[in-house]
């Protein structure tokens, strides 16, 4: 090789090497500068989280920064809504997260969080959910640049929603909170199965998804927490074997529609109204005689009465009790409104559903009480 | 007698290096100003003199992260914007056809589809998460360029030989990956595997950005030796062996190297088609084919196109982004069709 | 192995087939420094494939080839370059190239170490294109030119390599007559450089003209080596050829000039 050649190839060498241990002394810096300063404090507000960090906070937070609507309704049931800074566009509930939506404090959207805009929030606790591949990918951003954050379990069923606030309870001080509210939801949950034990289980059909002439089906499968909340409000879950939410082949659709005793569609992907979707089943030859057709047992879920069922949260119990309602109507005294001929829907009225004295009552009195307030 | 031609050839070079790194330059303090929030000029400069002088940002300044994210993220760009249009060009040359782009050995599909499995899986130990995807992206991508040598070498090493294995490889694995993606049951990990698909710089942390960087500039500094045989290779595998260049050995030393450029540049951010196509399609309109001048044009264009789609893809629906590889396309795509109507004549037969 | 120094190429019981048909067999011969050697024979006597086999695209199944007295499969590609160029007569190319960059490769063998060329590699550059009158073009794009001029750049390209050896395949087929001549002229003056140069051409009273020697190739074996005087005779293109003709002298010239096609009785 030419001595030429052999210049060129020495002084490349050389730059790299240097840029390389430049880079490597900016990146044990930008490692160390982390926002925990290490005193001997003793830290009692720490949990393990859905990554399998170990996360800890000095003090209560004081600015919160929450991922999904879930997360913001649990933070908000543990009574912390005036820490919160900032939420995605897609938070609506209670009306203090929804409020700060509508003023602007926002992150982004649920799979598209911008990194930017949480740190422009200065927050000392980020809240997000290890289910979503993009959160978790921000959720390290975020700690090799020095934030806390917690990243909740992805919750397909009602205990590790519990697990949730509990943990969300201890690294943010309302442990006690936390214990008592998991208490009620689960009293009130044995409450309601105690109610219903040993009445016969209708097959209840819940639908997520569907397009015109019901194709493209996607059921609740057996695994998912809506599965969950069916067979705790006393009923069959017609695709019990089907794991997670799956495009329902037609053909097992057609086979089940005989069986079917209750349908539940929630409407907010839906590219169909409610009217055309009732149409449709009155005049298809296969569904127009299931008994769910026959005796109008349809019901459409709009606004927040779909987000109990949709959001794995503190008010999934609420979900619980309007299916138990719903299925078994003579065993409990509050009722959801059934009409034999038009097209039941339930939106954001459902709290009037409701016994007095449930958890999202609660919450709703607190809400209304806010709202009083400004 | 007029001045030397070599002179007159270098100083092309010069001019147009100078003019695309003051471009480069311009775009770099644009892409660190704006973001989903905005940062004045003077603030950033101060952040940056801030972080040159501490080793870092203050954990406690905000605006001194968000400055400091953005800075690792246009060197990362510009990683990825100079690794696919140099490997773009390369191949190029290997194939003899300006139509090739660096996916042509089928690494995009391989990239994508380990991208997808650790997506898909849900990979989260926590050493590696981190690394888990770019990691099953890297092996894809080099396990589909083995097969494709393996296939196109069995099949008589041709220039048509890579090109039609890099076909058959590449559509083999994206149908086992549609497949994935259509019988899963994971919305959420749904939306990210498509996202990755497309492009996303999101993710990138300074530790990514650095093997990115210092990978691609390696890379290409050794394919910048080869310019000259690269200029040899054009003329025709028989013309090149009677000037003496062992054209076998050659092809396998390149395509092996232009792959795992092409690897490295997609196993972080995922796959941004076009650029590197038009990128060196657009350079040899304004230098020529000399390799000597192609390849520097190459990269500092590349690094351009893709630093300003960056900024646009911040900027257009901000707080969200979009996907760096679709705004690529839109563009790229006008553009290439021009580029073919144009030049119709050479692309005939 | 040849001691000769005078012996710039020697071709020792080469045999070669494709595909299970022999297409040469068994060719011997010795080109000396400095001479002009034309090959001539029909299609199909295997005159590219020899041409091939000379400059290594081909190896020989059996025999050997020695170039400047090397074997020439145990020699380095790179090495074979600096001695031996060619000038193909097929260029096929879809890449835009300047005239002046491809004539520059012609250094490659030489330059190889170095980014840019040096002062004396772009001096013999464009001498060269002078010499063949292509330096007008030198910026113009190699696949807009005429195959007349493309065929000049080739030559220039090959000299500029300043090999010892030079292979030249079918070198007149596109050109017009002006430049048939013209090309074996600027042929001949690189004679003086101690040049052997091999040519395989159809035309044969070109290469009489020109040429020191000729080889006549015939079903896969050399059937005549010597000065056109020599070989040029009515029986031997009847016999290689298969066309009766009638040789005329004029001067130094000899030529062949075709009468009509031998018959045979049964037609064929």
């Amino acid at each position: 090789m030419d001595s030429g050649k052999k210049k060129i190839i020495a002084i490349a060498l050389v730059a790299v090497l240097a840029v390389a241990a430049l880079a490597a002394a900016l990146a044990l810096n930008g490692n160390n500068s982390s926002g925990n300063d290490s005193n001997t404090t003793t830290k009692t507000l720490s949990a393990i989280d859905a990554s399998n960090t170990s996360v800890t906070m000095a003090s209560a937070p004081q600015r919160i920064v929450s991922g999904a609507p879930e997360i913001s309704e649990m933070v908000a049931a543990l009574n912390m809504t005036d820490k919160m800074v900032a939420v995605t566009d897609y938070d609506d509930y209670p009306a203090a997260v929804a409020s700060l939506r509508d003023n602007g404090s926002t992150i982004g959207g649920f799979y598209t969080p911008s990194y930017e805009k949480i740190i422009s929030y200065n927050p000392d606790l980020v809240i997000l959910s290890n289910g979503v591949p993009a959160q978790q990918e921000l959720a390290s951003q975020l700690r090799s640049a020095g934030y806390t954050v917690l990243l909740t379990y992805e919750a397909s069923n009602i205990t590790t929603m519990y697990k949730n606030v509990e943990m969300i309870g201890n690294v943010t001080a309302k442990q006690t909170e936390a214990t008592s509210l998991v208490a009620d939801m689960k009293a009130q949950i044995a409450s309601i199965s105690a109610s219903v034990a040993g009445e016969s289980k209708p097959n209840v059909l819940f639908v997520t998804y569907a397009e015109a002439g019901f194709t493209n089906v996607y059921p609740a499968g057996g695994t998912t927490t809506i599965g969950e909340v069916i067979n705790l409000a006393g009923g069959n879950n017609s695709f019990a074997e089907m794991d997670g939410f799956q495009m329902a082949s037609s053909e097992v659709l057609t086979a089940k529609a005989s069986n079917v005793d209750v349908i539940i569609m929630t409407t907010m992907y839906s590219t169909e109204t409610s009217q055309s979707v009732t149409t449709w089943f009155h005049s298809d030859p296969t569904w127009m005689d299931s008994p769910a057709v026959k005796n109008n047992k349809v019901y459409f879920l709009t606004g927040q009465a779909e987000n109990i069922f949709n959001r794995e949260s503190v008010r999934t119990v609420d979900a619980v009790q309007l299916l138990a309602e719903i299925l078994h109507p003579d065993k409990f005294s509050a009722e959801v409104p059934f009409t034999a001929d038009g097209i039941n829907t339930i939106g954001d009225e459902y709290t009037n559903y409701l016994p007095s004295g449930t958890a999202s009552q609660s919450a709703s009195v607190t809400m209304m009480a806010a709202v009083a307030r400004d | 007698m007029e001045g030397s031609l070599v002179q007159a050839t270098k100083g092309r070079l010069l001019l147009v290096l100078a003019i695309g790194l003051l471009l480069l330059f311009f775009l770099l303090v644009l892409s660190w100003s704006v973001g989903a929030v905005d940062i004045s000029f003077t603030n950033v400069l101060n952040d940056l003199w801030y972080i040159i002088t501490h080793f870092g940002p203050d954990a406690h300044n905000p605006e001194q992260q968000i400055v400091w994210s953005r800075v690792v993220r246009s060197v990362a760009v510009i990683g990825v914007g100079i690794g696919l249009s140099v490997s773009g060009a390369v191949m190029q040359a290997l194939i003899r056809n300006p139509l090739v782009d660096p996916y042509i050995t089928g690494v995009s599909s391989g990239a994508a589809l380990g991208a997808i499995l650790s997506i898909m899986a849900g990979v989260s130990i926590v050493a590696l998460a981190d690394f888990a995807t770019p990691i099953a992206a890297l092996i894809g991508a080099l396990a589909a360029f083995f097969i494709t040598m393996a296939l196109a070498e069995s099949a008589g090493g041709k220039s048509i030989n890579f090109v039609l294995s890099g076909m058959i490889v590449g559509i083999a694995l994206s149908s086992f990956t549609t497949i994935i993606i259509t019988s899963s049951s994971q919305e959420s990990k749904l939306h990210g595997a498509l996202f990755w698909l497309y492009g996303s710089f999101a993710a990138i942390t300074w530790t990514k950005a650095l093997i990115i960087i210092l990978t691609v500039l390696a890379i290409s500094l050794i394919l910048l030796f080869y310019a000259r045989e690269l200029n040899v290779i054009l003329l025709g595998d028989e013309h090149a062996k009677h000037l003496g260049l062992d054209v076998k050995l050659f092809k396998r030393i390149i395509v092996a190297l232009t792959s795992i450029l092409t690897a490295i540049s997609v196993a972080f951010c995922g796959v941004i088609g076009f650029l590197g196509l038009i990128v060196p399609h657009t350079s040899r309109m304004i230098v020529g084919g000399d390799h000597r001048l192609l390849l520097p044009t190459s990269m500092v264009l590349g690094a351009v196109v893709l630093l300003a789609a960056d900024i646009f893809a911040r900027v257009v629906v901000r707080p969200n982004e979009l996907a760096i590889g679709a705004v690529v396309s839109l563009v790229g795509a006008p553009f290439f069709i021009y580029l073919m109507i144009k030049r119709r004549k050479e692309y005939a037969g | 192995m040849p001691d000769d120094p005078q012996v710039s190429i020697k071709i020792e019981g080469v045999r070669f087939g494709y595909n299970g048909s022999e297409v040469l067999k068994g060719v011997e011969f010795e080109g000396k420094r400095g001479e002009f050697i034309g090959l001539i024979g029909p299609n199909g006597s295997g005159k590219s494939t020899l041409m091939r086999l000379m400059n290594r695209i081909l190896k020989p199944q059996v025999g050997t080839i020695w170039l400047e007295g090397h074997d020439l499969d145990k020699m380095k590609i790179e090495d074979i370059a600096k001695v031996c160029a060619n000038v193909p007569t097929e260029f096929n190319e879809e890449f835009n190239m300047s005239v002046q960059d491809l004539v520059f490769l012609g250094r490659y063998p030489f330059a190889k170490g170095l980014w840019w060329d040096k002062e004396e590699d772009e001096e013999m550059v464009v001498e060269a294109m002078k010499r063949f009158g292509v330096y007008h073009l030198k910026d113009r794009n190699f696949s807009e030119l005429s195959s007349g001029e493309a065929q000049r750049v080739l030559l220039a390209k090959a000299v500029v390599q300043c090999p010892r050896v030079l292979l030249v395949d079918e070198p007149s087929a596109h050109l017009d007559l002006k430049y048939k001549l013209e090309v074996m002229e600027h042929l001949r003056d690189m004679l003086s450089g101690n040049v052997t140069i091999i040519i395989a051409s159809h035309d044969l009273n070109l290469l009489a003209k020109y040429c020191d020697k000729l080889m006549v190739l015939s079903k896969g074996k050399i059937v005549g080596f010597g000065t056109p005087e020599e070989i040029m005779t009515a029986e031997m293109v009847e016999k290689v050829y298969g066309v009766e003709v009638a040789i005329l002298k004029d001067g130094d010239d000899i030529w062949a000039i075709p009468r009509r096609t031998r018959r045979k009785e049964d037609g064929t």
